[in-house]
């Protein structure tokens, strides 16, 4: 086992989403005046969750874009240490062309993260009920308002949510990674460095991590990474935020006109029934169909189920994490499919539909956080190769069925079938992009240090 | 002899001329179907081809043009080309050392046929089957899946096979798939093996009898491997923005990666990377039955050792993202394509040529895009196409005929 990880110093998101505390709000800030800025971040710093994992009735966590670094005086040759995802923006055209952000989806569209809208820091809140979360949003306004260097730029009100079911009603969150010797569940772990830049990662070496010359840092804040360096990335991790908008009411009338049940052709489109079982090991009936209670079952592999007649190919979490599929040989697959794992940290936003088909003009989404050393391996890889890849594991020309590159209700969805498959037709787009940014979730020590510039 | 032609051609550039042939190439590449200089839809065998400038510090700058064809006769190629591009040939040669062409076909192909580079070692993924035949058997693979859609989907197996057999029987425009493919002959099939026995019997038996000298190379290429130079450096962003921006960039689902990488100096680095390649062409020949070092997803590679020796040049026709394929190198095939490149210039630590090296993901990684080039003209007879689709459709087609079981009749169907 790794080195006892010093939790003192990373941000408690890391290791927790603080599933006991319901509510959340994300506000999204940019600096006006970077002095003051760096004050309020020094103040700030005190107050940040750290990951020693108390259950605090309140958590809350900071990130920044490359934007919001340089705006807080952070320089250019420090900036250029940090990976390219992170220093180009979500937004540039080859990463459009990555992610799949064309049609509906393009930053242009955005309501926050593209040109018009830039975002420089998030501020991550998290509250065990309505009334300490909307205090501190409330608080956290005027504050802005009496001039501390930051502006408001947009709160992402996440509301209260109940339980772990995502908005068309499925229980989510279930494959989910672990840094090595931080859960109780060990049954799915991943090198701290797959998380924490500077740490001993999937392939044996520190993940890169961003740094400063030693001469910028003579308080010696950071800690010491060797040549002259000093090492702001250590403890720290990337964010990825996408703010995803999805439509209920067209995923479910999409799936009731398209088959006389409903409900099993929207679990082939995601692979796992609504309380969470696995179609892999429960192809004909969700278990918990009339009980109510949900699944967490994840211990399961695709090889009894090659063809995907029980889970489809394209199945949303067959995609997403293609398990010991891709590749002649299963063992060598999974070790491969496990450098692309996403640490989530998402959560829903906006109130549960009442009726499930019927429009009632509200927003919804969620607003997917995932947590990772490496943008480029892992959050991108899996967009481009897996959700967006026209070919994934022998297809033909079919992506995602939920958060795939559709345009305009022309999509198809193949359900292998014994003998036959089925192909359904005009698959629409059930969600779209709103907003996001790729952020830097700094170390405890991280923060202090750029408070200090 | 194999049914598919893997080569390159390079030429000197012309100093003062390299920015204007950068600039003409790169109109060309922008519009590769529309392009009116160089029409390569028009060329039938033509599967992939490419070309390139690679910088040198030592030679100045050298175009490569890459083409993976069907047959082994280079002259009938160079005509396809030069029938429908040869002005826009003598245009781009024009624009390198030696050329004297006047604009006369004949006169650009003679220059063509000097400049010619076979492949020291060269992969095919999928064998036998030539440009027609892959669009043929994709053209049928759609009539199918259109057909079968109409089709119960829990019918007898044998029912619906004979359903889908009536209509491709009905249907002109897939007479092709009444007669079953060629595969190759079996010269072509056995003489590769036949040769690798003998390779290896007199191999061995050379071996023994040259033991001391085995022994001290082993001792001798232990310690230079231990104490030969990794590269440590970081890549070129601005070089590996270029190259990034054109991934994907026409939404098609394959990938080209050209790469230039020094060999180590002296004659005993040169000598086992030639031997290397020995080693790799047989085994491309003889083992990998369409699959590159457990790789599934490689239409066309190819290495060639080139400047006496003292660079090794890399091409690459691939499916999915470059993310993906450094992975597939590193998870998949290390062993193998650390052998060839365990001779290379700050190659990542290697252990008796074959161990270590590309193991070590992301230095591997850096080099490989420290050393790939931007690609300025690349194209593909069929975009849309893996190497597991081309597969899957000739098996489509080649038990598409005939009676089967009922066993086997539902495993064709889910080929669908």
């Amino acid at each position: 086992m790794a080195t006892e990880l010093e939790r003192l110093d990373i941000q408690g998101i890391v290791f927790s989403g603080y599933g006991h505390l319901e509510c959340s709000a994300y506000q999204l800030l940019r600096v006006t005046d970077a002095k003051a800025a760096r004050e309020w971040l020094g103040w700030l710093a005190g107050s940040i969750t750290d990951a020693r994992g108390k259950k605090e009735t309140f958590c809350r966590n900071v990130a920044f874009t490359v934007n919001g670094l340089k705006a807080l005086g952070l320089d250019d040759e420090s900036l250029t240490t940090f990976a390219w995802p992170f220093r180009d923006g979500m937004t540039s055209e080859h990463r459009q062309r990555i992610l799949g952000d064309t049609d509906v989806n393009v930053p242009g569209n955005w309501q926050w993260g593209n040109d018009t809208t830039p975002v420089h820091i998030v501020l991550m809140i998290f509250a065990a009920n309505i009334d300490l979360l909307n205090g501190e949003i409330a608080q956290n306004k005027e504050k802005m308002l009496q001039g501390i260097g930051v502006e408001l730029v947009k709160t992402l009100g996440g509301g209260r949510h109940e339980g772990t079911r995502e908005h068309f009603g499925f229980n989510d969150g279930i494959a989910n990674p672990s840094i090595e010797g931080t859960s109780r569940d060990r049954s799915d772990e991943i090198k701290p460095g797959e998380v924490l830049l500077g740490h001993e990662d999937d392939y044996g070496g520190p993940s890169p991590s961003p740094s400063v010359a030693s001469a910028r840092d003579p308080k010696k804040l950071l800690p010491d990474a060797g040549r002259g360096r000093r090492d702001l990335g250590f403890n720290g991790s990337y964010l990825v935020f996408r703010q995803m908008e999805q439509d209920v009411p067209a995923f479910w009338n999409f799936v009731q006109q398209a088959h006389d049940d409903a409900n099993k052709l929207a679990a082939k489109l995601i692979g796992r029934w609504p309380s969470g079982a696995p179609l892999v090991t429960h192809p004909d009936a969700d278990p918990h169909a009339t009980d109510g209670q949900l699944s967490t079952e994840d211990g399961f592999d695709y090889q009894s189920d090659t063809l995907g007649v029980k889970c489809p190919i394209g199945a949303h979490i067959r995609r997403t994490n293609p398990r010991d599929t891709l590749g002649p040989d299963p063992q060598t697959a999974k070790k491969s499919a496990n450098r692309h794992r996403l640490l989530r940290r998402g959560r829903s936003y906006g109130h549960i539909i009442e009726d499930r088909t019927k429009p009632d003009g509200q927003e919804r989404g969620l607003h997917f956080i995932c947590i990772g050393s490496d943008i480029a391996r892992q959050f991108e890889f899996v967009q481009q190769q897996w959700v967006n890849n026209t070919v994934f594991g022998g297809l033909y020309s079919e992506v995602d069925p939920l958060i795939g590159d559709q345009t305009r209700c022309n999509g198809i969805f193949t359900v292998p079938g014994d003998p036959l498959r089925t192909r359904v037709p005009n698959l629409c787009r059930f969600t779209t992009i709103r907003g996001g940014a790729y952020f830097f979730l700094p170390s405890l020590r991280a923060i202090k240090y750029i408070a200090s510039l | 002899m194999s049914t598919h032609t893997v080569l390159s051609f390079i030429t000197p550039v012309k100093a003062e001329a390299e920015k204007e042939l950068t600039d003409y190439l790169t109109k060309i590449g922008e519009d590769i179907e529309g392009n009116t200089e160089i029409p390569f839809s028009r060329m039938p065998s033509l599967h992939f081809a490419s070309l390139v400038i690679f910088p040198d510090p030592d030679y100045g700058p050298y175009l490569t043009f890459e083409a993976n064809f069907d047959g082994d006769d280079v002259g009938r190629f160079l005509d396809e080309v030069l029938a429908v591009a040869g002005p826009a040939m003598h245009r781009i040669y024009g624009m390198t050392k030696d050329y004297r062409g006047s604009g006369a076909v004949a006169e650009t192909k003679a220059f063509l046929l000097a400049h010619l580079q076979r492949p020291g070692a060269y992969h095919v993924g999928t064998p036998w089957r030539t440009v027609g035949r892959i669009r043929e058997e994709d053209t049928l693979r759609n009539a199918i899946e259109d057909h079968a859609d109409g089709l119960p989907k829990n019918g007898q197996p044998n029912a619906l096979r004979k359903d889908i057999q009536n209509f491709v029987r009905s249907r002109d425009d897939l007479k092709f798939a009444q007669t079953a493919p060629v595969t190759g002959t079996w010269a072509q099939r056995n003489v590769p093996k036949i040769k690798w026995f003998a390779f290896r019997v007199v191999g061995v038996l050379v071996a023994l009898l040259l033991l001391p000298v085995v022994v001290i190379a082993a001792i001798w290429l232990r310690i230079k491997e231990a104490t030969d130079a990794v590269w440590m450096g970081e890549v070129d962003e601005s070089r590996w923005r270029a190259i990034g921006a054109k991934e994907d960039k026409y939404r098609i689902v394959q990938n080209h990666m050209a790469s230039l990488t020094a060999v180590k100096n002296g004659c005993f680095r040169r000598a086992l990377q030639r031997g290397v390649l020995v080693l790799a062409e047989f085994g491309a020949r003889t083992s990998t039955n369409g699959t590159l070092s457990n790789i599934p997803s490689i239409h066309f590679a190819h290495w060639s050792v080139i400047d006496n020796g003292k660079r090794l040049l890399f091409f690459s026709n691939f499916d999915g993202s470059w993310e993906n394929y450094l992975d597939d190198f590193i998870d998949k095939a290390a062993t193998g394509l650390t052998g060839i490149w365990s001779c290379t210039v700050g190659f990542p630590r290697t252990y008796f040529l074959f161990w270590g090296g590309a193991t070590d993901g992301p230095r591997f990684k850096a080099i490989a895009k420290e050393k790939q080039t931007p690609t300025l003209v690349w194209y593909s007879a069929y975009k849309n196409l893996t190497v597991q689709t081309i597969n899957k459709n000739t098996e489509l087609r080649a038990k598409l005929n005939g009676g089967m079981s009922d066993a086997d009749a539902r495993a064709w169907l889910q080929l669908l």
